[in-house]
């Protein structure tokens, strides 16, 4: 009964932190392995989730930590360095349109990892930059420092404006 | 050549999907992980206030999850407008099946959320068909995860993840309200 609850919270979860993890690693193989280990540690740590903050953020809490942890064991860098981010790892599930998105995702992966990291994680996932600062273990303003480096980068790429009109 | 195609790098990421779908499923390794096998290896045994769950819960946290992933990414696309109904004319929305739905007794929260509401029904006439289907089947899951999250409450009230959940529920009622005004409004300001 409790691997059948414990499933129904992974199901409920899964794409957000496997998105989450594949733009801050830039790699299917790997953004899969983060996702494992982000779901795992979750179950060990579930006792002493107090409800003060917001599940889906404990959880991305989780999910980042294990991608930092696998940066610093090398494996991350090595991997990175080897994969493309192709449209195959990106299989939206909700009617995107592909062609659009994956030009993004590619400007996203150029970018430099620190900038990228708030970029995701402010700008896409909606977090606040205490949050941001909290998960990746940086100062408030250097996230906000990052996010608007990260803004400009992305603008470049694309070639188009910071804000809407 | 983008800057057709996205206004902005606001509009950019917001086009982009938060939910990705992984290309295996990466369920069984992690219940490996987590089966009766590999509780001996946990520093803590599994804690008594650990919630036994029903079926009924289960499936509506994993439908509430997809809530995100559907009408909310679409309403808050940058092209929502086109969303809306083809003519412009306000057609009478279909009947909704009402699932009893409890609040916060929190008067300014109550406030808040009924004139939501109230915007809300005023304007899903506005939305084009398939739109306006796939928000109301949306809410009715958020209202059907709420009723299931407050009955389990009621054997486990003191359980936090279920509180943060059913919070949850509440948060992503009134999140669904906003982005139907929102996605409408280009529509009201072009009528007047």
């Amino acid at each position: 009964m409790v691997g059948a609850d414990f499933e129904a919270l992974y199901r409920a979860h899964v794409g957000q932190v496997y998105g989450l993890c594949l733009r801050l690693t830039g790699q299917a193989a790997l953004a899969e392995d983060c996702t494992q280990d982000c779901f795992i540690a979750a179950w060990r740590a579930l006792p002493g989730f107090e409800g003060r903050s917001q599940f889906s953020t404990w959880l991305h809490r989780i999910a980042v930590n294990a991608v930092l942890t696998r940066r610093r064991r090398g494996r991350g860098d090595a991997l990175r360095d080897a994969g493309e981010l192709d449209g195959e790892a990106l299989q939206l599930t909700d009617g995107g349109d592909a062609a659009d998105t994956i030009d993004v995702e590619r400007a996203l992966r150029r970018l430099p990892p620190g900038a990228r990291d708030v970029l995701v994680l402010v700008g896409i996932y909606g977090h606040s930059h205490e949050e941001s600062a909290a998960m990746l273990g940086i100062a408030i303003g250097t996230s906000k420092a990052q996010l608007h480096r990260a803004r400009r980068l992305l603008a470049t790429q694309l070639g188009i404006g910071l804000e809407t009109a | 050549m983008n800057g057709e195609i996205f206004g902005s790098v606001d509009e950019a990421l917001a086009r982009l999907p938060r939910v990705l779908t992984p290309a295996r499923d990466l369920w069984p390794a992690i219940a490996q992980a987590t089966g009766p096998g590999a509780a001996r290896e946990r520093p803590e045994p599994w804690p008594a206030r650990w919630p036994r769950w029903p079926v009924a819960l289960a499936a509506s946290l994993a439908l509430l999850g997809l809530v995100a992933a559907l009408s909310f990414s679409v309403l808050r696309q940058p092209g929502a407008s086109a969303l809306l109904a083809q003519d412009g004319t306000a057609s009478t929305p279909a009947k909704q099946t009402r699932v009893s739905f409890e609040s916060p007794r929190n008067a300014a929260f109550i406030s808040a959320r009924t004139a939501l509401e109230k915007t809300y029904e005023e304007r899903l006439a506005m939305l084009a068909p398939a739109t306006r289907a796939r928000v109301q089947a949306d809410l009715e899951t958020i209202r059907k995860a709420n009723a299931d999250i407050r009955d389990a409450l009621s054997r486990d009230p003191a359980s936090p993840l279920l509180q943060q959940l059913l919070r949850s529920t509440w948060q992503q009622e009134i999140e669904l309200y906003t982005d139907v005004s929102q996605a409408t409004e280009p529509m009201l300001t072009r009528r007047t």
